[in-house]
């Protein structure tokens, strides 16, 4: 199947594609003809998404660092050494400010956003790197633009994630390997991956406040954008920080001038 | 009557550089300080000459940094002010940064100052309110491929302050951030590969046409420290010479040369 993005014979590798924004881009990259491999932690959830979409499944949870890099040796096993497309998506939350956070999972939300997102880039470059061309698409968010204060260590890891899309963006530019970092704003369910032991502190969407656009987003809308960054309509297109969010990281919301 | 009389500061990392100067200059407005440090050598040279105290400290160690506050506010009788300064520089590429590269400069530039901010908090709020000032970079606000992790570290420090602001300045504590260029002497405290303080003379200048210095650094963290930064809560402060007000800054500098 040739999709309108001209994706197909390309092959991606999506961390983090049981559920939400991962899922979606799964499922999108497929339907545009890619070949997917993709990374979770729920066996559960990644054989139906496998079932569902035929894509590859590999388990890994990415806080095991020697589990992450043999699911991203699996991958590039499976596409021969060649990797065009790498979504950085595996992430996890926790609401609260700081000083609620706990060390052990301050440390963990940098483990899983950053370090890990950091380890599986780099394994992923060198490859694009030799091929003279890839897409690195990195999942951050718009908490990692403007803080989130009730979101401190997924705000602070993720503006982290868009200095490293930054970085490898300049690195890559010339070896033909692009790097992009997608911010998507508040998107049903909300993040409910959190760190071991602390499920009661998902992402609570309660207080959300609708985009200018007035509807919240969804997990097809990012992987449309992602399905663009995939493709060579996007060739221009690097060390980029998009924003998807309705409109609502445009302005200030609060009227301080009086209505 | 001295602009920081009675001021109760900890400042960390205050053996070398920036924040020897920090401690220096703090104590010459009348503040009294205490001071970290891993070296105890140097810890106890500055000791003698700024009249300040050294907690010898491992800013990476959760307990360390606990402990050195516990010993900082029963020396001082409380807290006012928190200097977060100790950080690490690593000189390579985002996609050739080591594990443990990566680790040691996330470790200690942004678990190091979460665990400092944390452990002060309760400190700052029974004083009444205070102030957080962490040095930062302005690599944080504009990467350098050449120092990826370090760049990486400080965008997430300068999220950090944002987030801290928010949650801290309903209790009267101010958060803000001082982003320094090319400061020499450089950073001592480094992970390989990189001369003890870096070579000034090889470095390009800003368009005031010179490297900055630890006093720089150190009159911009006494505004913030004391009562004529009283409305600034979240400022990333860039003290760069105007480094990073244009893509094209440093050509500025080179023009100064020429004539």
């Amino acid at each position: 199947m040739t999709g309108p993005l001209g994706l197909d014979v390309r092959f991606a590798l999506v961390t983090g594609g049981t559920s939400g924004i991962g899922r979606a881009s799964v499922g999108r990259l497929r339907a545009e003809g890619m070949t997917v491999a993709f990374t979770g932690r729920s066996v559960e959830r990644g054989e139906a998404v496998a079932r569902e979409t035929g894509a590859t499944f590999l388990a890994c949870d990415h806080r095991d660092r020697v589990a992450s890099d043999g699911a991203v040796e699996r991958a590039l096993e499976l596409g021969s050494g060649r990797l065009d497309v790498h979504v950085a998506n595996a992430g996890i939350l926790f609401q609260g400010p700081i000083e609620a956070t706990p060390e052990t999972v301050f440390r963990e939300l940098l483990e899983v956003n950053l370090t890990s997102l950091f380890r599986v880039a780099r394994a992923c470059f060198r490859p694009m790197c030799e091929h003279g061309s890839g897409s690195l698409i990195h999942i951050a968010s718009d908490a990692g633009i403007r803080a989130v204060h009730e979101l401190a260590a997924y705000s602070v890891t993720k503006a982290g994630v868009i200095a490293a899309a930054e970085l490898f963006a300049v690195e890559g530019a010339p070896h033909g390997v692009r790097s992009n970092a997608v911010c998507p704003g508040d998107i049903v369910p909300g993040v409910q991956a959190t760190p071991t032991g602390h499920e009661d502190h998902a992402e609570d969407p309660s207080g959300w406040v609708l985009p200018p656009s007035g509807r919240f987003g969804t997990g097809a809308d990012v992987a449309a954008l992602v399905a663009w960054l995939a493709s060579d309509e996007s060739e221009h297109v690097t060390g980029a920080t998009l924003r998807i969010d309705g409109g609502t990281g445009a302005a200030m919301r609060v009227a301080t001038r009086g209505a | 009557m001295a602009r920081l009389d009675g001021l109760r500061a900890l400042v960390t990392g205050g053996t070398s550089g920036i924040g020897a100067a920090i401690v220096d200059r703090l104590g010459s407005e009348g503040a009294s300080v205490v001071f970290t440090g891993r070296n105890e050598t140097r810890g106890r040279e500055v000791a003698a000459h700024t009249g300040a105290e050294f907690v010898p400290a491992e800013a990476r160690d959760g307990a360390a940094v606990r402990a050195s506050v516990a010993a900082a506010v029963t020396s001082l009788g409380g807290l006012d002010a928190l200097v977060a300064n100790a950080g690490v520089l690593h000189d390579a590429l985002l996609s050739e940064t080591t594990d443990e590269a990566w680790d040691a400069v996330l470790e200690t530039n942004l678990v190091g100052y979460v665990l400092y901010a944390v452990a002060c908090l309760p400190h700052l709020r029974a004083a009444g309110g205070g102030s957080i000032t962490m040095i930062s970079s302005d690599a944080g606000v504009w990467g350098e491929t050449a120092i990826g992790a370090y760049s990486v570290s400080k965008r997430a420090v300068n999220m950090l302050v944002q987030t801290l602001a928010v949650e801290a300045g309903p209790h009267a504590i101010r958060v803000n951030a001082i982003c320094p260029g090319d400061t020499a002497p450089g950073m001592a405290t480094h992970v390989g590969g990189r001369d003890e303080s870096g070579d000034p003379a090889s470095w390009t200048l800003p368009p005031l046409a010179r490297v900055g210095t630890g006093a720089d650094v150190a009159a911009a963290v006494a505004y913030f420290a004391s009562p004529d930064g009283a409305f600034c809560n979240g400022s990333i402060l860039l003290v760069d010479g105007g480094m990073r007000a244009s893509i094209r800054a440093s050509a500025a500098a080179r023009a100064v040369e020429r004539r």
